[in-house]
């Protein structure tokens, strides 16, 4: 039964990775450290993340209960351009170019229920995660946002075939406010509106905050066979969200809209020690500008923005990915050789003038995981090696082309140093390995153990501008299950 | 069973549907129709060359700008991304250094057509007259407004002056400053997203104005000669700050012993200065003013006088601040400076600049905008003036006033 129940709630992504069939709780702490010349333009130079966090399933009069709840502080060195938490969100950013130190704080909670009925399942998830982000230097952004999901689920289990399907609403706001401490020098402001192109002004308490919230639903499409060794497994999942940037007084003037839909499906097919999986995504993000003016409102006497005409599609990122692995694995170890694509397409258009980004890369990968016994009462340990090579296959990172015959002036419309700076590092072709160490100690106490686990990453730049530059991780982690 | 599979089938069928539909949309060659197409029908009094003529469209929301010509009957049809737009064009006549100007002012371009100032909707249509002008006698020669730094790295705006040149070239005629006005127009930056005088035949004076002194023959000014005007401090600034300007040998310098702020070296002339607001300096703009050098048509006293004609509320108001004016046809020349194109507003007519000139180097740069050098004979230069700023501007020049002693 319990088998059935994780079906039903499977179709809700990620919904209990930790989960092993039987009540548990897990409480744990982890560190990672990572620093490095090898960094996209919003990392910063050196990061720290701490977490704490506690997780359980409980069992009770035939309902499965899952809680879980982590609050991490992440503190990070010379950060630039970071308007939004998430900066690749949305094209549309008010942010600034002075490097500074960021903290961010997160909680982050989840709540998942699950009732049998004969057959049938139904299930209910929900999550919210608050997050608050911080720039320390001028100009001085504080973010503060917030996440919900609610994803009610059905499924269907069979003897060998089980289907399932959940259906989500998800809701994000997020409130940017800068602010200038030293008003010796004036701090510039940018207005970022898709592949680096803005306008920009200096700081005033005019015009210093932006908010921004995404509305979207989201369906998750599970099917599931399994014939004694052979079991077949395909996830399909959608995803559309709308999006608005405002001015977060009332003067009703609109940055932005974002509208946003994603597929993705993941396919596994599994006999005895054979294991091949595949998935392919794809993806895209509209950008819309509405068109305004200033306004006198009669009733308030306020000039107030109007708009006319509706939005104008200016923005576009197109992605796709696709990925293969095979894994070969036994008792105590397993080896998998994998390869994975991915293209992306930008434009921005003010027409007739048309900016394009492409960018198509091939990732190679290998890994391998051992788990030797140390005895009965010293546990077991497992090391896990990975191994990936990134080319990239098509590199453009700006091409413009003036359609309709115009003449256009030269002017700048582009930042242009960190356009390539980004595409740089994305572009970059590169090599990583990891090795991950887990030594899991068994308490006396039945049922209960202890996981300590101690990771390091490493990626280096092979080619173009970024050649030889580099970037390490450290992770270490404690786990308590009981 | 069946059931369940026939929904979950129809399921994936909808969202391969909405999927294609989703690719249609992105891609970018197909969206042209989502585009507005304006035309533009320039006309002139004179003979001209029509198809000679520069129409540029910018956009106000990026700082995009397009030039086209138009066909001999002066029609020209452009296909535009909706957005908000100002238009200019302008024909410079070599020969006779006279130049062939005119514009329109911002408007909102739809698919539909063009958002009337009531909201409703019109054809997408602009007619453009164009006013051939002759060169101004006397025009702003250098404008420096940016402000520096301390030599800590503090902000500094006490070093701002205006020149003013006599550009009658080496045939040209002495002409006198005195009673000759220069201020500053609202709105008082090109920032803040509306200008509620647009398009009115008087504009308003923002804080004061300062008028040259003398009695009509008290302040010479020869072809080729210029006058700097300090606005804030004229004192030798080559110990305060970056720019290092001896402004104490301005020929002219905006003084009032009632605004704290300002400083005058001795041997420098003062302004006179005419209070139309309020402040304790004269806040000209450090990054967008509009300047303007005017001289009321019935004289400097009346006019300041006839408080009942030149003063009034702002536009759609019965109450609060009462500004006060000038009529545009008073202004011997006229700068419009934005601070980036994006939103910029335009504060003077077309008739006076059809453009706007922006620096491109951050405030307190230290740099200045200077006039074009057209030609120079027998020593004197002439500088170009078609009435059309961003042509007739060079930007982020390093400040070099003519000071007395130059």
């Amino acid at each position: 039964m319990i088998n059935s129940l994780l079906t039903a709630l499977l179709v809700l992504t990620s919904l209990f990775p930790l989960y092993r069939g039987r009540e548990y709780a897990t409480v744990r702490a982890e560190g990672r450290v990572e620093g490095g010349a090898f960094r996209n333009i919003y990392d910063p130079e050196l990061g720290v993340r701490g977490l704490v966090g506690a997780e359980g399933v409980m069992l009770r009069k035939g309902l499965m209960l899952q809680g879980r709840f982590d609050y991490s502080y992440d503190y990070g060195t010379r950060s630039r351009w970071r308007g939004w938490i998430d900066p690749y969100e949305s094209p549309f950013m008010l942010c600034d170019s002075i490097p500074g130190n960021i903290s961010q704080e997160t909680y982050d909670m989840e709540a998942s229920l699950a009732i049998p009925a004969e057959k049938w399942r139904f299930g209910i998830n929900a999550g919210y995660r608050a997050t608050i982000f911080a720039k320390h230097k001028d100009l001085r952004n504080k973010n503060t946002r917030m996440d919900l999901t609610v994803a009610p689920s059905v499924a269907w289990c069979g003897d060998k075939f089980r289907a399932g399907l959940a259906l989500g609403y998800l809701r994000n706001t997020e409130q940017v406010e800068y602010m200038q401490v030293d008003g010796s020098s004036e701090k510039y402001l940018f207005r970022l509106y898709g592949l680096w192109l803005y306008s920009s002004s200096g700081f005033s308490s005019a015009e210093n905050r932006r908010y921004k919230e995404n509305s979207g639903v989201f369906s998750d499409l599970r099917l599931e066979y399994e014939n004694g060794t052979l079991r077949i497994g395909n996830d399909f999942h959608v995803r559309y969200s709308y999006g608005s940037q405002t001015e977060t007084g009332y003067n009703n003037l609109h940055y932005g809209d974002t509208q946003c839909l994603d597929y993705r499906d993941d396919f596994s097919l599994q006999a005895g020690a054979h294991r091949v999986s595949a998935f392919w995504e794809m993806g895209q993000t509209l950008g819309l500008r509405s068109l305004q003016r200033q306004e006198l409102d009669p009733d308030s006497n306020i000039r107030r923005w109007y708009s006319y005409g509706g939005l104008t599609e200016c923005y576009s990122r197109s992605r796709m990915r696709a990925g293969g692995l095979y894994r070969f694995g036994k008792e105590r170890w397993s080896v998998s050789a994998g390869l994975d694509w991915m293209s992306e397409t930008q434009y921005y258009r003010e027409y007739p003038i048309l900016f394009t980004q492409r960018l198509s890369l091939l990732e190679p990968h290998l890994a391998g995981s051992a788990r030797f016994g140390l005895g009965k009462k010293a546990g077991w340990l497992e090391l896990e090696a990975s191994a990936r090579y990134s080319l990239p296959l098509t590199a453009v990172p700006d091409d413009i082309t003036v359609l309709g015959g115009m003449e256009t002036e030269e002017s700048e419309t582009q930042l242009l140093a960190p356009l390539f700076e980004e595409f740089h590092y994305r572009s970059a072709s590169r090599i990583g390995a990891g090795l991950n160490v887990r030594w899991t100690l068994p308490l006396p106490r039945r049922g209960r153990s202890l996981d300590f686990g101690i990771g390091v990453q490493h990626t280096s730049a092979l080619g173009g501008p970024m050649n030889g530059l580099s970037r390490s991780a450290g992770s270490l982690a404690v786990h308590y299950h009981f | 069973m069946k059931r369940l599979l026939s929904a979950i089938i129809a399921c994936m069928a909808t969202l391969g549907a909405v999927s294609c539909l989703h690719d249609t949309l992105s891609d970018p060659a197909t969206r042209q129709e989502g585009t507005a197409r304006l035309v533009v029908e320039v006309s002139a009094k004179e003979a001209l060359d029509l198809s000679k003529v520069d129409i540029k469209v910018k956009n106000k929301e990026m700082p995009f700008s397009f030039t086209v010509q138009p066909d001999a009957s002066g029609r020209a049809e452009l296909q535009l991304q909706p957005g908000k737009y100002d238009i200019s064009a302008s024909a410079y006549l070599r020969e006779t250094r006279s130049s062939a100007a005119g514009g329109a002012d911002e408007f909102l371009l739809t698919r539909d057509g063009i958002i009337a100032p009531d909201g409703t909707v019109r054809e997408a249509r602009i007619s453009i007259p164009l006013t051939v002008s002759v060169p101004g006698e006397l025009v702003f020669r250098e404008i420096y407004y940016h402000g520096c730094s301390t030599l800590d790295g503090a902000a500094y705006t006490k070093d701002r002056y205006l020149e003013i040149y006599n550009n009658t070239g080496a045939d040209g005629k002495t002409l006198y400053l005195d009673s000759l006005c220069i201020a500053a127009l609202y709105p008082a930056n090109s920032t803040t997203g509306s200008n509620a005088w647009a398009g009115r035949d008087t504009i308003p004076v923002f804080q004061m104005f300062w008028m040259f002194p003398g009695d009509g023959h008290s302040y010479p000014l020869a072809p080729g000669e210029s006058a700097v005007v300090a606005a804030m401090a004229a004192v030798d600034h080559r110990g305060r700050c970056t720019s290092g300007l001896q402004l104490g040998k301005a020929h002219f310098g905006c003084y009032d012993a009632q605004l704290p702020m300002h400083e005058i070296a001795a041997g420098v002339t003062p302004m006179v200065m005419y209070m139309t607001g309020q402040g304790t300096a004269w806040a000209l703009s450090i990054h967008s003013p509009a300047v303007v050098l005017f001289k009321p048509a019935m004289g400097v006293r009346k006019y300041m006088d006839d408080a009942l004609t030149w003063e009034r509320y702002a536009p759609g108001e019965s109450s609060g601040t009462r500004y006060r004016h000038i009529a545009k046809t008073w202004i011997l020349d006229g700068v419009d400076c934005a601070d980036t194109p994006s939103q910029s507003i335009k504060r003077l007519p077309v008739s006076i600049d059809a453009s706007y000139v922006y620096m491109r180097s951050a405030h307190y740069s230290g740099k200045c905008i200077r006039r074009k050098l057209e030609s120079e004979e027998g020593g004197i230069a002439f500088y170009r003036d078609t009435n059309h700023s961003a042509e007739d501007f060079l930007t982020d020049c390093t400040p070099s006033p003519r000071l007395k002693d130059d």
